[in-house]
């Protein structure tokens, strides 16, 4: 009796000492265990204990003081579960304890969480339902499909964590040009090697004829390739001007007529017509000689430098035509003559090339000789005096000009998938005609 | 893993108790429940006199403990399942104490089942309602061997062993009820 009046005060003072109170409540129950003499008597009858234990596992037996122990436990619980709703109430400051309170009682226990469904059903049968025994009942009945609906619910945000998401992978692609970089710079560097090893040869063959003809015999077979590739290039360049300056004035549909009808080596002649008017010193002319020489091979390549080109070409070769008229009579007569005066003309051409080249340190004039060289090396592959021309030629540009070869072969090299290696020098004399056009138009 | 078990317990209590109560309306609605007097009666023992306890939270109290019957059994049944016996012993409920966080009711229970151990053992075939007598003196056979309140009792709880009880009170001897006290722990 005094405890019980003592309980109430040491609640009302403090609320933490809930904790004290459950510590209290259960060594006053291991003490009353301890002293109990008597087990026959049963505050909850062990048959309807025993009934709901065997009704979930109907397979499971127990032993004979198993209801007994049950009973047990059940008033345990009961009688816990009535002490934390009382500390509630109290928190309250209220004597009768409600169904809140034991709400209150199992959220803050860990070990109480399975009750949770059983408190979630008892609101929803308070809620839709007024206090009856009767509707209470079937309530109960109603509610059952609702409590087995619930473990589903529960059982859907478990299957979510376990899909996976699959990442796919994309495999990245390999750019074809990074396959063709390695291939041209050895090729490049096979180009530019003889060129500096031409230069010491060119140098010596300046001083000594011998040297010269030595010279020549190394890089011959190249050059006679290089001819006859070259031929059907200079075919097409050469008759497109002619054609272009003949829609310009009537005399020169002559120098046409004369183009179309002779064979192959007489139109390459006629570029040494054009040719053999440098000696008179004009430089418009050499400007229009200049144009005209690297339109064959650009016309090929570069569409876009023939369009840029192609209009100076008209006004200069208006010039062109009325100068060369009476030069080109001349040369033609001189092409008359036998194959000995044909190359004391080259020879002439040569002399006239180098006075040139001291007077006037142009570099269209440089590019112009070069232009020369070649032409020449492509009519007379026997002739050493003109192959040692191109040599000159090649030299001087792969001396002044290495990053801009080296560009414009890399552009060519990822154009054309393949690249044959008695082509390479043809295109190294492309680059070489392409700046002309640019310093021409400057 | 303790959560894990905890929830897993949950949803099949209530998958079972749904199908139960599904298939026998009357029959699983009584068997469901527990005596509400004997509840609240339980209740005013641990609580200061002027404690009231609302309606609702009496039904509420009674949901809960029998879930508590059920979690627990569930929880104790497969205990004993994985050792490959298919008897439920008060060992599995105390153990069953310790994984689901109900420490505090493993020394109640075990000094409990101790305790009724001990009752059985010694006063299973003189139980007399009174104090009972340190050296009391086997009855005659004429005359009545258990009360009213025994006989109801043997009656609801283990129906099969009033019979082993009676064959084993005719014969008087130590020896045997030793044996027989042995036979009930097993």
């Amino acid at each position: 009796m005094e405890q019980t009046l003592d309980v109430p005060r040491s609640l009302r003072l403090l609320a933490p000492k809930a904790q004290q109170q459950m510590d209290e409540f259960w060594r006053d129950r291991q003490k009353e265990i301890e002293t109990t003499k008597d087990f026959s008597e049963h505050a909850i009858p062990m048959a309807r204990l025993k009934k709901i234990v065997s009704s979930q596992k109907g397979n499971m037996m127990m032993t004979f003081d198993m209801p007994a122990f049950l009973s047990k436990m059940c008033e345990l619980f009961v009688q816990e579960l009535a002490v934390r709703a009382w500390a509630s109430a109290q928190s309250h400051n209220r004597c009768i304890i409600l169904d809140t309170d034991i709400a209150k009682a199992i959220a803050s226990t860990e070990s109480y969480d399975f009750l949770v469904d059983i408190l979630h059903n008892h609101r929803v049968k308070h809620k839709s339902t007024p206090c009856s025994t009767l509707t209470t009942k079937r309530c109960r009945l109603v509610d059952q499909p609702s409590t087995s609906h619930m473990p589903y619910q529960h059982q859907l945000p478990q299957f979510a964590p376990t899909y996976t998401p699959a990442i796919p992978i994309t495999p990245s692609l390999m750019p074809p040009i990074s396959h063709y970089i390695p291939f041209q710079y050895p090729s490049l560097s096979q180009e530019v090697s003889p060129m500096m090893a031409s230069a010491p040869i060119v140098n010596r063959s300046m001083l000594l004829i011998h040297n010269i003809a030595r010279g020549l015999g190394l890089q011959g077979n190249n050059i006679s390739t290089f001819a006859n590739n070259n031929i059907p290039d200079n075919i097409v360049g050469c008759s497109s001007p002619t054609v272009l300056a003949s829609m310009m004035s009537p005399a020169l549909l002559e120098v046409a007529g004369t183009s179309l009808n002779p064979p192959n080596s007489h139109s390459i002649c006629t570029m040494n017509m054009i040719n053999s008017s440098d000696p008179s010193g004009s430089s418009i002319g050499d400007i229009n000689v200049a144009n005209q020489a690297s339109l064959a091979p650009s016309g090929r390549f570069n569409p876009a430098i023939l369009r840029e080109s192609s209009c100076p070409s008209f006004l200069h070769s208006n010039n062109d035509t009325i100068v060369a008229i009476p030069e080109g009579v001349d040369i033609s007569g001189t092409m008359d003559v036998a194959s000995d005066v044909a190359a004391i003309v080259i020879n002439g051409q040569e002399e006239h090339e180098r006075e040139t080249n001291v007077e006037h340190h142009q570099q269209n004039e440089i590019y112009e000789s070069i232009d020369i060289g070649i032409i020449n090396a492509s009519v007379a592959d026997d002739n050493k005096y003109s192959i040692s021309w191109d040599e000159l030629g090649m030299a001087d540009d792969s001396l002044l000009d290495k990053f801009l070869e080296e560009f414009q072969v890399r552009n060519d090299g990822v154009l054309r998938t393949g690249i044959e290696l008695h082509e390479d020098p043809f295109l190294g004399d492309v680059m070489l005609a392409n700046p002309s056009t640019s310093n021409a138009n400057k | 893993m303790a959560g894990n078990k905890k929830r897993g317990g949950r949803n099949m209590d209530q998958v079972k108790k749904a199908a139960v109560r599904s298939d026998g309306v009357g029959g699983s609605a009584t068997n469901a429940e527990l005596p509400m007097a004997n509840l609240v009666r339980l209740i005013k023992k641990v609580l200061p006199g002027k404690a009231k306890i609302g309606g609702a939270a009496k039904g509420l109290t009674h949901d809960c403990a029998v879930e508590f019957v059920g979690f627990v059994g569930d929880e104790a049944s497969e205990k004993a399942k994985a050792e490959h016996r298919r008897t439920v012993a008060p060992e599995d409920y105390l153990g069953s104490f310790g994984d689901l966080g109900f420490d505090r009711y493993v020394d109640p229970m075990d000094a409990y089942i101790h305790g009724y151990r001990e009752f059985e053992r010694a006063g299973g075939n003189r139980r007399v309602a009174p104090p009972p007598p340190a050296a009391a003196t086997p009855l005659t056979p004429g005359g009545p061997t258990f009360t009213d309140a025994e006989l109801q009792f043997l009656r609801s709880v283990i129906p099969s062993r009033s019979d082993d009880e009676y064959s084993g009170s005719s014969p008087a001897i130590g020896g045997y009820g030793y044996g027989y006290g042995y036979g009930k722990n097993m």
